[in-house]
């Protein structure tokens, strides 16, 4: 590998036979995909047989760093972790913060490729290039708090990534925690549960090469960092992390509540930023990031004093608004157990607002509840619901598999109400006040994701050629560059608040390219981009997923969001621009001249279509 | 007296710069401030600051010297530092 930055190796466990080896990273790999999210799409794409099953042996499950970890690069220092998605069965890739991929590089490896199916719990222990498995039967059950204390009492200083119960008993949206940071959407945490793999824990001692003079590069992530930390968007992150938004999105009638049923929350006046920020007891950062917008939190609930981390605003909203429940405590606490459990919390509020209106509608009788009382807004339904998913109890067996499977079950009309997009559940925006959110929801390669494409500062603010976030024209354009903008970012891997904090592709490529030797500039970057978001769609087709899934769910499709100012939202015309823009012919497939342009051909199907790239 | 304004997110957009330094008449209040930068930025900048044209009704967080600034009639001090921190960053692509 002549690219500095990466250790051109990844560590490859079989969890089945035991075997453990190392297979290369390659400078094609780096130059074409960068780190994170390309490049497990790239060794994924290329790995997986068609139509693979989540829960099988044959599913992978792939840990990666980007060029950046490790190295000063503000934010990026952060783990990606690719799988197929038993949520979605699309290609999942998630990211945490913390101190996992600094360590993993500095024990010598740039990823983890984890294949097959261990016979009994395993957890896989990393020091300095050697790695073995060890039995973790003691560990399984525990919660993720005190797995990764358990783990570094007996392994020492570890750096530990884990699951709960809930990955243990295969919920689809289990996620898998760092620290107080999870993989949150997408199930990864079930994949590993499948595999029998309770943990990953690695030291390292090393060191990351940089190819620029050193005295340069310190001085330019010096400049980066402070440009990050003066930023004021910045230094109020840190203090209110993404609270910020939900009163106005309320004020203006667009805050998804009972379940997408209104645009406005009764109980808003609690979820401002000021309570939360009066609870903080101290702040944590990831590694090599100025802003440090970790926070711990401090409250009581029950009578009991909880320390958990500070809720960030999918949390608050999934497990508040979004099932009408106005008790800030009550969520607080249910976030916490969430992490604890090893749940993503957005999927996992949006299961329960689901149950709860299949009870109001009459789909799930008495008999269904084990004797709870399933009604909006109740605080105390929270919690036990939590623990019947993540051990798949009595109505929690129901919830586990997400809302498109849970609407299967029922039947009737469930699937109008099931909130999802291929599978994984909608978050915090409402597409129908968003349009350009909406045409993302539809169109991003794991379903219905926020941060595949954030359009919601550029509709709001009308910034980007005077959109108004009603409209329909421009969005596609605007959804395009976002996604194919996220696809760099992921791939670098910085972190999504970056971008708010004034930075641009310029500093970031600038960046990279003293860190690696590579001459990559912006456009370059974009392409890179564009091409991860069209491997994205080959690997979903492969899946059987193409352009009949680009589609929102029935309630955005037909209904007006009550009390706002939002009518239904047809994205036909939209998604047509956007396939068009994307160069994809009419089912949503990438034709061979919009491959061979992205110097993509050699990975095209068989049934690609020639067609106007 | 001189201010320090910091921009954020759309405003850097607009603005195409991450601050500016300002020089205005003693006791000018924030509205005077926005109404003052309005003249360089234009309506792009102004329709963000003022509902319907004329109620001063900002789209950011006003942050004063580090603390949130809510009192926009009451006058600033030489060398205050302004921050116009929107509620919504990000998807500048
Ligand atoms: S901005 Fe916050 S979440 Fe992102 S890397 Fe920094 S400390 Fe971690």
């Amino acid at each position: 590998m002549k690219y500095k930055g990466y250790t051109g190796r990844l560590l490859r466990v079989d969890l089945g036979s035991g075997a453990i080896g190392e297979i290369p990273v390659t400078e094609e790999q780096a130059a074409r995909f960068v780190g994170g999210r390309g490049m497990a799409t790239e060794i994924l794409y290329r790995r997986l047989p068609a139509g693979v099953d989540p829960f099988s042996e044959a599913n992978d499950l792939l840990v990666l760093t980007g060029p950046a970890a490790g190295t000063p690069f503000p934010t990026g220092s952060r783990t990606a972790v690719a799988t197929v998605s038993p949520l979605t069965m699309t290609l999942s890739t998630g990211y945490m913060g913390g101190h996992f991929a600094p360590e993993l590089k500095y024990a010598g490896y740039d990823g983890i490729l984890v294949t097959g199916r261990a016979e009994r719990p395993v957890m896989l222990v990393i020091q300095d290039g050697r790695a073995g498995l060890q039995d973790a039967s003691h560990l399984w059950g525990l919660d993720t708090q005190v797995t990764q204390e358990e783990i570094t009492r007996a392994v020492g200083p570890v750096k530990v990534m884990c699951i709960g119960p809930a990955g243990e008993h295969g919920v689809r949206y289990a996620a898998i925690a760092h620290e107080q940071h999870l993989v949150g959407r997408g199930g990864a945490g079930a994949v590993m549960g499948f595999k029998n793999l309770k943990a990953i824990a690695v030291r390292g001692t090393g060191s990351v090469q940089v190819a620029a003079d050193p005295d340069l590069f310190f001085a330019r992530m010096r400049e980066m960092q402070s440009i990050i930390q003066e930023d004021p968007i910045a230094r109020r992150f840190r203090q209110i992390g993404t609270a910020s938004g939900m009163p106005k999105k309320n004020k203006i009638g667009a805050l998804p509540t009972r379940n997408f049923q209104r645009g406005v929350f009764d109980h808003v006046e609690h979820f401002g930023p000021e309570p939360l920020v009066e609870m903080i007891q101290r702040y944590e950062s990831c590694a090599h990031c100025p802003v440090s917008c970790g926070s711990v939190v401090r409250f009581d609930f029950n009578g009991e004093s909880i320390v958990s981390e500070r809720i960030e605003h999918e949390s608050h909203w999934a497990l508040g608004p979004l099932c009408d429940v106005g008790d800030l405590r009550a969520v607080l606490k249910a976030s916490d157990t969430c992490d604890r459990l090893g749940l993503d919390t957005i999927s996992a509020g949006a299961s329960i607002a689901f149950a709860m209106e299949a009870r109001e509608r009459g789909l799930l009788r008495d008999e269904d509840l084990d004797g709870l009382d399933l009604r909006w807004g109740d605080p105390t339904l929270l919690d036990p619901l939590l623990d019947r998913i993540a051990r798949r109890q009595g109505i929690g067996d129901l919830l586990a598999d997400g809302v498109r499977l849970a609407a299967e079950k029922l039947g009737g009309d469930a699937h109008y109400f099931a909130m999802h997009t291929k599978g994984l559940e909608l978050s915090a925006f409402e597409p129908r006040a968003f349009t350009g959110m909406g045409l993302n929801f539809a169109t991003a390669s794991r379903g219905a994701d926020h941060n595949r494409a954030f359009t919601i500062a550029a509709e709001y603010y009308g910034i980007l050629g005077d959109l108004d976030r009603h409209a329909h024209e421009g969005k596609a354009k605007m959804v395009k560059e976002l996604q194919d903008f996220s696809a760099v970012i992921d791939s670098i891997i910085a972190c999504m608040f970056t971008i708010d904090f004034s930075t641009d592709v310029q500093l970031f490529s600038d960046a990279i390219n003293l860190i690696t030797g590579m001459e990559i500039d912006p456009d370059e970057y974009y392409r890179i981009g564009e091409r991860i978001s069209n491997l994205e769609r080959l690997f979903n087709l492969r899946q059987g997923i193409g352009g009949e899934q680009d589609r929102l769910p029935p309630r955005i499709q037909r209904e007006a969001v009550a009390e706002g100012d939002a009518g239904p939202l047809d994205i036909k015309a939209m998604l047509r621009e956007y396939y068009d823009l994307r160069g994809w012919d009419e089912s949503g497939a990438p034709t061979r001249e919009r491959l061979r342009a992205l110097d993509l051909i050699d990975l095209a199907p068989h049934e690609a279509k020639e067609g106007a790239g | 007296m001189q201010i320090m304004v910091r921009y954020s997110g759309p405003l850097i957009q607009i603005t195409r710069r991450r601050r500016e330094a300002v020089v205005l008449p003693e006791q000018a209040t924030l509205v005077e401030l926005i109404r003052h930068l309005g003249r360089t930025h234009g309506q792009p900048f102004l329709r963000l600051f003022f509902r319907d044209g004329s109620r001063f009704e900002p789209e950011f967080v006003v942050i004063r010297n580090g603390a949130v600034f809510e009192d926009y009639q009451g006058a600033l001090c030489d060398q205050d530092e302004i921050a116009l921190v929107a509620l919504f960053a990000g998807g500048s692509a």
